[in-house]
């Protein structure tokens, strides 16, 4: 019995050598193989996350009617940079300058501004308020370009607000879901078609505005180089552009930030840079649910915050 | 004095006088001598029959009889019975007098003039001799105590010439001249600076031979103006008369503009005075009284909307906000010496625009020249702002609308939303 227990045993023990190298191979087996597999389950929960997310977000969405004393209280992300928010505050500074003091020689034949140049007592005093609005506006323009391309902050900021497919897509949706053809509005991210434009729109104008205006300003030496007529198109694209920028400000920027029921009186994130969770849920819910899942990512310990904003 | 006392009084006179000083002036003044003497007319006025002897004696007749002038009372017993009749100046002042008496040229320039033919009319308003020059005091016109010396000339003649009413009763169109040229640059140099070498009133006017304006004779009759503002300002009249202007109006055309038409007349000021229709700001509105009239553009084929397409500049929108230092018409255009610009001489000639721009905006060059001044942007001019215009009014008109109906389209969602939920 000895005998055949023995090689019994024997092979027992073999087994057991074999399964230890088996384990020890497998203890030393690449650990990317362990890492990449154990990458996949976590993107599989954070997908899983999102989704459960979504819903949520969309169910607090549809169950937020008006604001309750609770929701005032409620927790707020940073949504803009302080660089970002001052180089908002010195766009809008220069704009308004800007617009006060140029409007008027577009309209000289009103009343408001026979008024502008009353109190300010004559067009040379209005003409330097607008040179000074526009060093502004050109220092600004200046910031930004160093800001989206030497900070880390500027540049994904920047990534974030490239015009893409889904926001042509998004318009779209959205007019579908005005128009009562869709049941779902289109969700944004960061930054909306809305924000993009205005973004874009800057953009354009500041190209358009600083040009006209320098060859203006110093029409003198412009009209050594080119002739008088491209000095009267700089003024009329100046001009239109003026106005076209006025026009897109009051009616599409204010609208967005001022006048929408969503944000009446206004939306007080240029001032502190903060959102409301819900807001964001509501208006970021992409952003907010990538914000969520990589904070997930990161930590790993697979703690779900309450999507419904509690604490 | 009553009359009684005054019948008193000259009754004395001449029972002490006698006949003997009948020749001499003091038997005149035994009773006209005396301050109170008056006279009370029989519509209950009271006049003055007081001759002041020092005052007499100082004017240019001092050394006269009484009875010179009043020769209806030569040989008169004392006291005359009946009244003075009014003296005729033209006794002695005619043409070859044998008193020396300084003449008015024939009386017929008088006799001629606006005043000489309304007392002809019998219009008691209008002046005869004594209203200007005085009566027992008139002094010579050099003399600055007299009437007509040319410093106190403007208050003789502003004595009618300052009343409103007057001016509707004798249908003058201007209604107070005396007023007005006391403010103007005439006036202040005269009456403010004693600058008597400026003009007064009858400088322009004429004295004797003074006429409406309307009258072809009178020396401020528009197509004389020239000449008679020339007279002292002989550079400008030089200029002038070779201008479009100038030509025109040597060429009989009414519509043309004199001196008076952009400057004004009796309240004419220096083009530095704000209150100047030269005065940079006002400059435009002036030009635009005739070049902004469909008619004279018409008549003339002169280019329509010259005041439009100058407001729609920076010059005419900070010109008109009181920037005295932008161009005006007259800066580009020139003034008196205006030319059109088809002229080699005219400073808007293309060749000549570097230069004129060039004295607001140093080192300008031919670019100046290329393009339009007077911008009227369309198919055929000014062409790039056309085109610039053009794609900015479809662009704001697409986005703007745009963003209308988008904005709309939100708010009657919600409001749909709203009303669902409401049901």
């Amino acid at each position: 019995m000895a005998g055949s227990k023995k090689p019994e045993n024997e092979r027992r023990s073999l087994d057991e050598q074999m399964a230890s190298t088996a384990r020890e191979l497998q203890s030393l087996a690449d650990a990317e193989v362990v890492a990449e597999a154990e990458r996949e389950i976590r993107e599989q929960l954070a997908a899983e996350m999102r989704q459960r997310l979504s819903r949520a977000v969309k169910a607090r969405a549809a169950a937020r009617k008006t604001p309750t004393a609770a929701q005032a209280k409620e927790e707020e992300i940073e949504r803009f940079s302080l660089k970002f928010r001052i180089q908002h505050i010195l766009l809008f500074s220069s704009c308004i300058i800007l617009i006060l003091t140029g409007l008027p020689l577009k309209f000289p034949n009103t009343h408001w501004a026979a008024f502008f140049f009353s109190i300010l007592g004559g067009v040379p005093a209005s003409g330097l308020l607008h040179r000074i609005g526009a060093t502004l506006l050109i220092i600004v323009g200046v910031a930004h370009m160093c800001y989206i391309t030497l900070t880390a902050e500027g540049r994904r900021e920047f990534r974030q607000l490239i015009p893409k497919p889904k926001d042509v897509f998004d318009v779209i949706g959205n007019v579908r879901y005005f128009l009562g053809l869709a049941k779902q509005g289109a969700r944004f991210g960061r930054f909306s078609y809305i924000e993009k434009f205005d973004y874009w729109a800057v953009y354009w104008g500041m190209v358009v505005m600083i040009t006209s205006g320098l060859m203006l300003w110093f029409e003198d030496a412009t009209m050594r180089l080119l002739p008088k007529f491209a000095v009267d198109m700089a003024r009329e694209a100046h001009s239109d552009e003026a106005l076209l920028a006025t026009l897109a400000i009051i009616v599409w920027h204010f609208y967005n930030v001022h006048l929408s029921p969503d944000c009446f009186p206004m939306s007080k994130t240029w001032l502190t840079g903060k959102i409301t969770k819900s807001k964001m849920m509501s208006h970021h819910p992409l952003e907010y649910e990538e914000m969520i899942a990589a904070s997930l990512v990161e930590d790993g310990n697979g703690k779900i915050p309450n999507p419904t904003g509690g604490k | 004095m009553k009359p009684g006392r005054l019948l008193l009084v000259c009754l004395i006179v001449t029972v002490f006088a006698g006949p003997a000083l009948a020749a001499d002036n003091a038997k005149c003044l035994m009773c006209h001598g005396a301050p109170g003497l008056s006279k009370r007319l029989p519509d209950g006025s009271v006049i003055s029959l007081h001759i002041d002897d020092q005052a007499f004696r100082q004017s240019v007749h001092g050394a006269r009889l009484c009875t010179d002038c009043h020769i209806d009372m030569r040989g008169q017993t004392f006291p005359h019975k009946r009244s003075a009749v009014p003296v005729k100046c033209s006794g002695c002042h005619f043409m070859g007098n044998p008193m020396g008496a300084p003449n008015i040229g024939p009386m017929t320039e008088y006799a001629d003039s606006v005043h000489g033919r309304a007392v002809k009319r019998g219009d008691k308003d209008a002046p005869r001799c004594k209203n200007c020059h005085g009566e027992h005091d008139i002094r010579a016109h050099t003399d600055p105590r007299s009437s007509i010396y040319r410093a106190n000339i403007p208050d003789t003649c502003g004595k009618c010439h300052s009343d409103a009413g007057m001016a509707r009763k004798h249908k003058i169109p201007v209604k107070r001249p005396y007023q007005l040229y006391e403010k103007s640059v005439h006036g202040k140099a005269v009456s403010g600076q004693g600058l008597i070498a400026a003009a007064v009133c009858t400088d322009c006017h004429g004295g004797h031979t003074i006429k409406a304006a309307a009258d072809p004779m009178s020396t401020v009759n528009k197509k004389h103006i020239p000449g008679t503002c020339g007279r002292c300002h002989k550079k400008i009249l030089e200029e002038y008369k070779k201008s479009i202007h100038g030509r025109a109006v040597a060429q009989g055309v009414k519509d043309a503009p004199v001196c008076t038409n952009c400057h004004g007349e009796h309240g004419i000021e220096r083009p530095t005075e704000p209150g100047s229709s030269v005065y940079p700001t006002h400059v435009v509105a002036t030009c635009s009284k005739c070049h902004e009239s469909a008619g004279v553009q018409k008549r003339f084929g002169l280019p329509a909307h010259r005041l439009k397409t100058y407001i729609g500049s920076y010059h005419g929108v900070a010109n008109k906000f009181g920037e005295t230092t932008v161009a005006n018409c007259a800066t580009c255009h020139g003034s008196h010496g205006i030319l059109p610009s088809s002229d080699p001489h005219s400073m808007t000639n293309k060749r000549n625009l570097p230069r004129t721009c060039g004295k607001c905006h140093p080192g300008a060059g031919e670019n100046f020249a290329k393009g339009s001044v007077h911008l009227e942007p369309s198919e055929k001019r000014d062409k790039g702002v056309y085109w610039v215009r053009i794609f900015y009014t479809v662009f704001i008109v697409g986005l703007i609308g745009s963003f209308a109906l988008y904005i709309l389209l939100d708010i009657f969602s919600r409001v749909r939303k709203r009303g669902g939920r409401a049901r």
